[in-house]
């Protein structure tokens, strides 16, 4: 990449979603290496971002432009910024009948290697690759060949996230609070997961409620979003900070301008 | 005179001008049973939408295409046009049936599998008049029009006994095929399967063309499970697309037998099929499984009726119609618990997914109990692919089309993968997919959806 553009450039961005404006006015720089944490309270507008971030149809950008390695992300479809190296691993993990975990994983592989100009991978290929990342992310290959989530515990799910991320290799993942109920155990294969990806080109946004999960993914900033805005930017103590404090002290202090770190 | 009547006297007169080549045809015992058939047809006549059962069907097409009920015999189908059809399945076991008659000549002369008796029905019942006398002769089978019609004209079909305790490997397969230039022509035929006590078989019932002719399949199919006995009955349509296509199956259960239907239903400008299934006796097990997929102006309306008349009997019942284009899909679905038939374990469901503005689904899953000590439920649904679902997909890389394609293909595969064997799975897999890849269906499973934003 080149030398000084950032991974992610968000300025001013309004977004809409159910009728109603949940992001009023959000900047982040996300530069290249990096890994920002995000925290804030429930209904702050996370997800959202998340979803604009991923290209989720029913979020209306209204203002505001994202930068993705200096191109403009919004013009693309969601399928081609998974190509282009954007990964969400998603709150609610959604169960698809019918349609297999490797059959899609792979699908998904190949939609991102033939857009790299890169050979697609047969059945066999697949499954050899797919092993080495189950075994980072202790995954049960059993669940590989029952149907996309369905009927897996929350914990499977999540796990069924971190190997597919494992499996991309995005450029820029984002995770939605892929930490929320899960043990210790699981905890550590979340933050295994995402330490795995970590390089000088590589950056992630980790959106969790809790500290805990910044013990074993060390962010280099944290921000908290309150009411669709970035209402207060630090570094790792400030993850320390909410945790004593809770956000009823952001709510009432006026959003401060988002500071780009 | 309206169209419908002018064709039912058409139908009534054609009848007297053949009756007595139909008889030359067959034995003598055969003439009242069609005669009484052709009187029955005559009080009946063409159903109207004013009958509750034909309420979303109209038949004023068939009764204005100038069909004839008993044409000559021809053998316009050549081994060639066969293989052109089955691909590499064309080497397996077939029978086949040329406009409803046995054809020999086109089947496969390997051995029958020991413990399996397939003729054609003319054949057949010469041969064996006391067992298959008394299941034509069935006053009840007459109730509903094109059945009374069937009952007038029949002449042949498939008679298939699997005789007691045998349990053939492979799947018995009958091809139904209309032959080249099939136009006008109606195939009466009427299927008789026997699975005797003990015994457990798969069966093939694949209709098809070697045409795009306006011609009416309409089969009449009389199932027989003795005790204990197990069929899975694989029924795949794939008509030619101006065709009509009516089938009945008429389904008797005894003791502790259990039968599963696979029903797909994918060609056919109409098409209609009706089941009825009576468990008859104590114990019996029946799964009724169904596929539709319309595009285009297709018309295809599945009517089933299981009828628990007897106690600890469990009905499974999947219908699911994917509709894209113009298309109409129509559902009907009874349970009747009688009185007697305690402990009854009944489930209906029909799912639909429109993939067009313009295709529509009737679906009304109905439940009648007359026994107290029952477990029944009962649904449809109507939707459009999962939004969600989708967008999960989408982003992972998987192109919206090839998502579009992936979920819908998703959602029929529940009705293939019921099926036990895996050649007939195989096969009902390659058929559904080439008709959801092919032309205007292809395009709008593919297709996103209006009230999608992007
Ligand atoms: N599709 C939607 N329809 C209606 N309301 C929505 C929709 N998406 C988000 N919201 C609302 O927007 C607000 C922010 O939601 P979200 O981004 O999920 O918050 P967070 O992830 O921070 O908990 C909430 O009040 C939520 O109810
Ligand atoms: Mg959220």
């Amino acid at each position: 990449m080149s030398d000084g553009v950032p991974m992610l450039e968000i300025k001013g961005l309004r977004a809409r979603a159910g009728g109603a404006e949940i992001l009023k006015g959000l900047d982040l720089v996300v530069g290249a290496g990096e890994v920002h944490a995000i925290m804030g309270p429930n209904g702050s507008g996370k997800s959202t971002l998340a979803n604009v971030l991923s290209g989720r149809p029913s979020v209306e950008v209204t203002a505001g432009s994202v930068l993705y390695q200096g191109r403009d992300l919004l013009e693309l479809a969601p399928e081609d910024r998974a190509k282009e190296g954007i990964f969400l691993a998603f709150q609610y993990p959604v169960e698809i009948p019918g349609v297999s975990n490797a059959y899609f994983m792979k699908a998904a592989l190949n939609a991102a290697r033939a857009h790299r100009g890169e050979e697609e991978l047969d059945g066999m290929d697949f499954l050899e690759f797919a092993r080495k990342k189950m075994k980072l992310v202790e995954f049960d290959e059993a669940l590989l060949n029952r149907a996309v989530n369905e009927g897996f515990s929350g914990g499977e799910k999540k796990r069924n996230e971190i190997l597919q991320m494992a499996i991309l290799e995005p450029r820029l993942a984002v995770l939605d609070e892929t930490d929320s109920g899960l043990d210790i155990d699981a905890l550590q294969v979340v933050a295994n997961g995402v330490n795995a990806l970590r390089s000088p080109d590589r950056s992630a946004i980790v959106i969790t409620h809790y500290q805990r999960l910044l013990d074993y993914v060390v962010p280099d900033f944290v921000h908290v979003l309150a009411d669709g805005r970035i209402a207060r930017s630090g570094g790792r103590e400030l993850a320390h900070e909410l945790e004593k404090k809770g956000y009823s002290w952001l709510e009432v202090a006026p959003p401060v301008e988002a500071a780009a770190p | 005179m309206t169209t419908l009547d002018t064709a039912q006297a058409h139908f009534v007169s054609r009848f007297a001008d053949c009756e007595s080549r139909l008889a030359d045809a067959s034995p003598d015992w055969l003439a009242p049973i069609r005669r009484a058939a052709i009187e029955r047809f005559a009080e009946l006549g063409f159903p109207t939408r004013r009958n509750e059962a034909w309420k979303y069907t109209s038949v004023a097409e068939i009764a204005n295409a100038s069909l004839d009920p008993e044409p000559p015999v021809r053998d316009g189908v050549s081994p060639d046009d066969i293989r052109a059809l089955l691909g590499s399945e064309a080497s397996q076991q077939w029978f086949v049936f040329e406009d409803g008659r046995f054809a020999p000549e086109l089947s496969s002369d390997e051995a029958l599998p020991t413990g399996v008796e397939i003729e054609g029905l003319a054949a057949a019942l010469r041969k064996q008049p006391e067992l298959i006398r008394p299941l034509l002769d069935r006053a009840d089978l007459l109730d509903r029009p094109f059945a009374a019609l069937n009952g007038a004209f029949q002449r042949d079909g498939a008679f298939v006994r699997v005789t007691a305790g045998a349990s053939p490997q492979r799947p018995i397969q009958l091809l139904f095929i209309a032959s080249p230039g099939a136009s006008g022509r109606v195939a009466n035929q009427r299927n008789i399967i026997r699975i005797d006590r003990g015994a457990k078989a798969a069966i093939l019932l694949r209709f098809e063309s070697c045409c795009e002719d306006v011609y009416w399949t309409n089969s009449m199919t009389q199932i027989l499970l003795e005790d204990n006995a197990e069929l899975d009955l694989v029924s795949v349509q794939s008509e030619s697309d101006a065709a009509y296509h009516f089938s009945s199956l008429d389904i008797r259960q005894e003791r502790d037998s259990r039968f599963r239907s696979h029903q797909i239903s994918l060609g056919g400008a109409l098409a209609r099929s009706e089941i009825y299934a009576r468990l008859d006796a104590p114990g019996v097990d029946c799964t009724l499984n169904g596929l539709f997929l319309g595009d285009g102006r297709q018309h295809l309306d599945s009517q089933t009726t299981v009828d628990h008349a007897s106690p600890n009997g469990t009905s499974r019942e999947l219908y699911k119609g994917i509709l894209g284009g113009h298309s109409r899909g129509v559902f009907n679905g009874s349970v009747l618990v009688r009185p007697d038939a305690q402990k009854t374990n009944a489930q209906q469901f029909n799912p639909n997914l429109l993939i067009s503005d313009d295709a529509q689904i009737n679906t009304k899953p109905t439940l009648e109990i007359s026994a107290d000590d029952v477990k029944c439920s009962h649904g449809s649904t109507v939707g459009r692919l999962d939004e969600d679902a989708l967008f999960y997909l989408r982003a992972r890389g998987v192109d919206e089309r090839a998502a579009r394609r992936m979920l819908t293909v998703a959602f029929a595969s529940e009705i293939a993968k019921a099926i036990p064997q895996d050649s007939l799975r195989t096969q009902v897999e390659r058929l559904v997919t080439a008709k959801l890849e092919r032309g205007q269906f292809a395009i709008e499973t593919a297709r996103r959806s209006p009230e999608d934003p992007l």
